[in-house]
């Protein structure tokens, strides 16, 4: 009978051991994100709602296109399509490796390319409630990943991941505390996520919803919901056309462009 | 009867039909490196206007605005010469309507047509604004038409933006960008590797500057005085003083062999940007050629307008220095001419060497603050006394804008001082997003100085305005 029971016992032990070898580790999923973003070439037109705690709405639409260097390097360009105040402006951020963005903007009224400084991480986005950290790509190696549990969002099972800031210079540049992120188990897009600013307070939550896949096999979300919860600011990100694989012409990414 | 202008237009038009459809022809390894199709993926579109879709599809866009501004004086108009007007309204109305269709056949290439309309002193004017055709090869662009080119790196004070004339109606009250006037011209940029860029232009015409004619309010002609000075000797003009601003010198007529160019390298790392330039064009702004003659009721004094060759050379910097950008420039002119005290039987002039630099730091931080700061030196090398100007002069510029809730509301604070002179001008303004592209703006114009000074002869022009905004 002793025998019977241990047996069982290192089964029970087995089984939970093998598959706990199988999950991913919160690390693991991060990577899958990353894999899911990381793409030679994207384009897209972004039509955007802002919508203050007043109610009073504005609209900004953008055209984008985004390019991925072979040492892993981000590229965007972005061109202003409304409203009329901005139309015609250009916005061209390079990722450098170990140092800055490097960006520039084309004015139309002043007709020239102008250098400026790197955008802080905390800075808005065009007025949006996306910061430029948001933007940016994620830093898998400054931060801590870990899987807290899975929760179904909109249908769909998800990993649930805290990521903290893990180096020094990282929590210092960092605008957050703390992120909770839910990663779709099926294609590992990220449909959710909540941003906790320095005081461990509740800042942005962040919703992605109209996930479809491309025909280059990539899954991409067209639509995203971004609200500040402590000022009751919203942004509404809708894609109306996003070309994954496309390839674009390496001038489009330098300040030849800019005009 | 066509004149010069008017027959480089047609010229420039059939040239540039023949030289698309050449284009068009030529062997793929001339054009730039087409983009590789896969099966485009597109997906449901977002609802647009069925006609703004149509032209998207076509390669045209557009864009521009409608503006209308009211500016109050609270002071009356002092007329500086006879033939200026003596009836000013307190009140001055001022509108403008630019429009500008973009028609792109293909990525590489790019024709631009605007027009702009002003209603400007009870009368509107309408005039062709950028009319080019541009065009994107493997390691060079080009550029033909009536365009707008800056050269610098610094902002409102740019002393290598020598190319386009301006108009200084209202004096340098309008932001640089608002009073450039575009130009025909041909621009080429040749690309020799990421890093360094060599650029040429030809301007075949000469225009000068628009300033203020007979309006008491903006004229920038000296008062008219009473007496002149000769070899120490005073002597009154009881003949009248003759001036003649608007007609154009015969040395500086529209024709081609008054065409001006220039060079530009610039080279670029990722944190820096330098050029260095060189011009040779016409001084813009002209010199008052004054010459005296006698009339049966004494001594005339004739004041002309002329313009003289400007050669300039010229450095420009751009460097980031955190959440900062240093920028400066510094442009050579060789022989220009400066005003004499006393008049003999020359023309009052005298050739002189100038320096004009300037040296800048910029602040931004997101979609809230932007901060220029300027320091412009200016100095006339081999000064002697008999010159009118001073021999140097430092001034501080400086543009201070706020934003709140999404740039719905700024505010902006921009500043000049004249540590020589002493004049200056102040002008703070308020303004508010009303819609998408509509602004409201209110402001205020606060003038200083010595009524010999640049800003201060406009002492008496303190204003407050409103101005409406609509862009599309």
């Amino acid at each position: 009978m002793a025998k019977i029971i241990v047996t069982a016992i290192l089964c029970v032990g087995l089984y939970t051991g093998l598959a706990y070898c199988e999950a991913f580790s919160g690390l693991d999923i991060m990577k899958r994100n990353d894999a899911t973003q990381v793409v030679n070439f994207e384009q897209g037109t972004i039509s955007m709602t802002l919508t203050n705690s007043n109610n009073r709405v504005r609209h900004r639409k953008v055209a984008q296109k985004i390019m991925h260097t072979q040492k892993g390097l981000r590229y965007r360009f972005i061109n202003f399509l409304s409203p009329g105040d901005v139309k015609g402006t250009k916005l061209l951020s390079l990722e450098n490796k170990d140092d800055d963005d490097t960006q520039w903007i084309f004015l139309p009224a002043i007709k020239r390319a102008r250098q400026i400084s790197a955008a802080n991480n905390t800075d808005s986005f065009v007025g949006t409630e996306m910061s430029f950290e948001d933007l940016r790509r994620e830093k898998l190696n400054e931060h801590t990943y870990t899987v807290i549990g899975e929760e179904t969002i909109d249908g769909q099972p998800c990993y649930k991941i805290e990521a903290i800031p893990a180096t020094p210079e990282r929590k210092k540049i960092s605008g957050y505390s703390k992120r909770i992120l839910w990663i779709r188990k099926d294609n590992f897009v990220g449909v959710q996520s909540h941003f906790f600013d320095k005081k461990g307070d509740l800042m942005k939550v962040f919703q992605a919803s109209d996930v479809r896949q491309l025909p280059s096999g990539h899954h991409r979300a067209f639509n995203f919901h971004l609200k500040n919860v402590k000022i009751n600011h919203t942004t509404d990100l809708l894609f109306s056309e996003i070309v994954i694989g496309q390839k674009i012409n390496k001038r489009t990414f330098s300040v030849r462009n800019l005009k | 009867m066509l004149n010069n202008q008017n027959r480089f237009f047609i010229l420039w038009a059939m040239g540039c039909l023949i030289l698309s459809m050449s284009i068009i022809s030529l062997p793929a390894s001339l054009h730039a490196e087409p983009a590789e199709t896969v099966e485009d993926e597109l997906t449901e579109e977002g609802g647009q206007c069925p006609l703004a879709t149509g032209l998207e599809e076509m390669g045209i866009s557009y864009r521009g605005f409608i503006e209308g501004q009211g500016d109050y004086f609270l002071f009356d108009a002092q007329a500086k010469t006879q033939d200026a007007y003596l009836a000013k309204d307190d009140v001055d109305y001022s509108g403008r309507l630019r429009l500008r269709v973009d028609y792109a056949p293909s990525d590489e290439s790019t024709f631009v047509f605007s027009t702009d309309s002003k209603y400007w002193d009870r009368s509107v004017t309408h005039d062709f604004y950028e009319i080019y055709w541009d065009h994107t090869f493997n390691y060079m662009d080009l550029r033909l038409g009536r365009q707008i080119v800056t050269w610098g790196r610094c902002d409102e004070i740019i002393p290598l933006d020598v190319v386009n004339p301006q108009d200084l109606r209202r004096f340098f009250l309008p932001l640089r960008e608002e009073r450039k006037l575009p130009v025909w011209m041909a621009h080429s940029n040749l690309y020799l590797g990421d890093a360094v860029t060599f650029s040429a232009l030809w301007v075949p015409f000469f225009e000068a500057n628009k300033i203020a004619d007979h309006d008491p309010r903006w004229d920038i002609r000296p008062a008219q005085p009473d007496s002149i000075t000769i070899q120490g000797v005073t002597i009154p003009l009881e003949g009248g003083v003759n001036t003649s601003i608007k007609e154009p010198d015969d040395d500086s007529d529209d024709s081609l062999r008054n065409g001006q160019f220039g060079f530009k390298l610039t080279t670029q790392t990722d944190k820096s940007i330098f050029d260095l330039v060189y011009y040779y064009g016409w001084d813009q702004m002209g010199s008052l050629d004054k010459r005296i003659s006698f009339s049966q009721n004494g001594v005339v004094l004739n004041i002309r307008k002329k313009h003289f060759r400007d050669s300039m050379a010229g450095v420009s910097f751009s460097t980031l220095l955190g959440d900062f950008v240093l920028r400066g420039e510094a442009a050579y002119h060789w022989e220009k001419y400066f005003d004499i005290i006393d008049i003999d039987d020359e023309d009052a002039l005298a050739p002189k060497d100038f320096l004009d630099s300037c040296l800048g730091l910029e602040y931004r931080r997101g979609d809230q603050w932007y901060i220029n700061f300027l320091v412009q030196y200016k100095k006339i090398m081999d000064f002697d006394s008999t010159l009118v100007q001073r021999k140097s002069e430092t001034i501080l510029f400086g543009i201070i804008d706020k934003f709140w809730a999404r740039k719905t509301f700024q505010i902006r604070l921009l500043y000049y001082y004249n540590l020589d002179d002493g004049d200056s001008r102040f002008n703070p303004q308020l303004s508010y997003e009303l819609a998408d592209g509509l602004r409201a703006t209110l402001g205020a114009e606060i003038i200083t100085g010595e009524a010999d000074t640049d800003w201060g002869q406009f002492e008496d022009n303190d204003l407050i305005y409103l101005k409406f905004k609509y862009s599309f």
